[in-house]
């Protein structure tokens, strides 16, 4: 199993994860077509479906070229709606709480805090990488998951970051307050990786990382060291082996 | 006549002790007890006596008023919840932290916010794990608003003018151009009991002795919905909500709300939240009331993410597993799905 990061973050977030019999298993489609096209290789038969979890266009920019390329949509009933895309005939609802299948993959959606119609987070199992968590745009985890082996997880800003911006004028209080009530602080994100079992886990990967108020080196370190895990960064173009073990 | 004098003094004294009697009970009623506490607890930097005004003390005093019923009424919640989940921490006077309750009622009564009033400004309780006591944070609302922009604002306009356009409605905005000195619109409601679905808002800032200065903003639908509030209440805003029964969550109910409502609140935020403070007029009040209106949101994020974070366990290998559900027939009003196939 590997997993490529197509783009993370407010410019387009884009996951790809590909088994070892090339089915693929897209997570989000915020970037342009074009480039997911060129990333599958213009494989769209052995792709299984795209799981979105929120409206947002930075995650659903290229969903309506998506389902006219016949692949399938898979989201919240409230994420269809608000992307308008409930009445094509390749969208699919995913249940809260209830695991389905998408080709390979077993995905269940949860819900997460923010500020679009029905946001979701997926919890992802496939007998290749074991179960991996995708939790992005929200301000905290209401949950915690059991024997998980790959987190993917949103560490937006830092809250010092943040405030000193903000005393210094340079970022505007509505936008510190909407990053506050709708993104996951990488102070809340350490907390929820604290507050799950580890013992399974291989790799951490840091995503949706603020241009302006983060610090990928600080984030990447103080993991690390905390958690002793494989740790990555979401930079647009990284490659990872998603296995469940590394042999 | 010394009896006299002696009578005359006795009633004199006895006038003095029925006055200073009235003036005790007076002093005892709870409000004002509250307000010797706020210029006691007030940190005056010395030997400096806070001065109120009387105004200020009759608005102290509606703070105290107000305060006590939210307190009230977060107890009764408090002890509504079983003793499992229920915060150990008791909604009293004696658990609130009114060094930084003083200052703040002393600020925003300067400022001339009323508690009492509707939609000046709202207490709310938040507890501090560090001190183990209540933080009152004051979150202002529209009217208090205005209030700010009119006292503080670097050029804010007269008066201001916040509608909600509707399908039915005719608006034309007129805008500033070589051969119109003011900017202005003609808006007309063509049918007053039914006029549709709310399609936008604007505000239009008025300068009474410079109209030039006039200025129109419009506001979309999207606009507004952008300001809807990350945890805006269904009841409120309308929408879907949990559906509970026996204690125990059934599904979900759509609630009609008020919508419109809140849509014209956010109009009148926007209109007044957008006027830039004067530098020139900043003074300690304001800077108070700045630097808790910061602290405000991030008190009810700390607070969502103690209550909530980190809560249920998912596990994969327990989940129910259910067939995909395929949809081509959605009522796109009511979004019932209706059957489904291609």
């Amino acid at each position: 199993m590997t997993l490529e990061v197509l783009g993370s973050g407010s410019s387009g977030n884009c996951y790809l994860l590909k088994d070892s019999k090339g089915l693929m298993l897209l997570i989000e489609c915020g970037i342009d077509i074009k480039k997911i096209k060129k990333a599958i290789d213009f494989d769209l038969n052995n792709v299984s479906g795209c799981v979105v979890t929120h409206g947002h266009n930075d995650h659903c920019k290229s969903i309506n070229h998506l389902a006219a390329s016949g692949i399938k949509i898979y989201a919240s009933k409230g994420t269809l709606e608000e992307t308008k895309i409930i009445n094509h005939h390749r969208s699919f609802i995913l249940d809260p709480m209830k695991k389905q299948k998408i080709g390979p993959y077993t995905v269940l959606g949860f819900k997460t805090v923010h500020d679009t119609k029905e946001p979701f987070g997926f919890v992802i199992n496939h007998l290749e990488s074991g179960v991996i968590v995708f939790i992005t745009d929200t301000v905290y985890s209401p949950f915690k998951f059991a024997n998980v082996s790959h987190w993917l997880i949103e560490a937006n800003y830092c809250n010092e970051i943040l405030e000193q911006k903000r005393a210094s004028g340079v970022e505007d209080k509505f936008l510190r307050d909407r990053i506050l009530s709708s993104h996951f602080s990488f102070q809340n994100c350490q907390d929820m990786l604290r507050a799950n079992d580890l013992s399974n886990t291989r790799t951490i990967m840091l995503l949706h990382l603020s241009d302006r108020n983060s610090n990928e080196l600080y984030f990447k370190t103080k993991i690390e060291e905390e958690f002793v895990k494989e740790t990555y960064i979401a930079n647009s173009g990284i490659k990872l082996d998603l296995n469940k073990t590394p042999f | 006549m010394e009896t006299k004098q002696t009578e005359g003094t006795k009633k004199t004294t006895a006038i003095a002790i029925a006055k200073k009697s009235e003036i005790e009970t007076v002093k005892d009623s709870p409000a004002d007890r509250f307000t010797a506490k706020v210029m006691l607890e007030f940190p005056n930097g010395g030997s400096k006596k806070l001065q109120l005004t009387t105004l200020q003390k009759k608005l102290i005093n509606n703070y105290f008023i107000k305060l006590d019923g939210v307190l009230k009424d977060g107890e009764v919640k408090r002890l509504a919840k079983t003793e499992q989940y229920r915060d150990a921490l008791e909604f009293k006077w004696q658990n609130v932290n009114m060094n930084k309750l003083a200052q703040d009622v002393v600020a925003y009564s300067e400022i001339g916010l009323d508690p009492l009033q509707p939609n000046h400004i709202n207490p709310i309780p938040y507890k501090n794990s560090k001190t183990n006591k209540f933080d009152i944070t004051f979150i202002p609302g529209y009217d208090g608003i205005e209030i700010k922009a009119k006292k503080y604002g670097l050029d804010a306009p007269d008066t201001a003018i916040i509608e909600l356009v509707y399908t039915t409605d005719d608006f034309k905005a007129v805008k500033k151009d070589k051969d119109n000195p003011v900017e202005t619109y003609k808006f007309n409601i063509t049918d007053e009991f039914d006029r549709g679905e709310v399609k936008g808002g604007f505000y239009y800032h008025i300068y009474k002795n410079n109209p030039e200065k006039n200025k129109l903003v419009l506001l979309s639908k999207k606009d507004i919905e952008k300001r809807k509030p990350t945890y805006a209440s269904a009841e409120f805003w309308g929408g879907e909500k949990d559906k509970w029964e026996n204690g125990k969550r059934v599904g979900k109910e759509n609630i009609d709300g008020w919508y419109d409502e809140m849509a014209w609140k956010t109009v009148k935020r926007a209109c007044w939240g957008s006027i830039n403070i004067d530098p020139e007029k900043i003074d300690d009040n304001l800077q108070r009331l700045l630097q808790n209106d910061i602290e405000s949101v991030s008190n009810r994020v700390n607070k969502d993410v103690d209550d909530n974070a980190n809560d249920e366990i998912i596990d994969m290998g327990l989940a129910e597993e259910v067939e995909t559900k395929k949809i081509s027939s959605v009522n796109t009003t009511t979004g019932e799905i209706t059957e489904p196939g291609f």
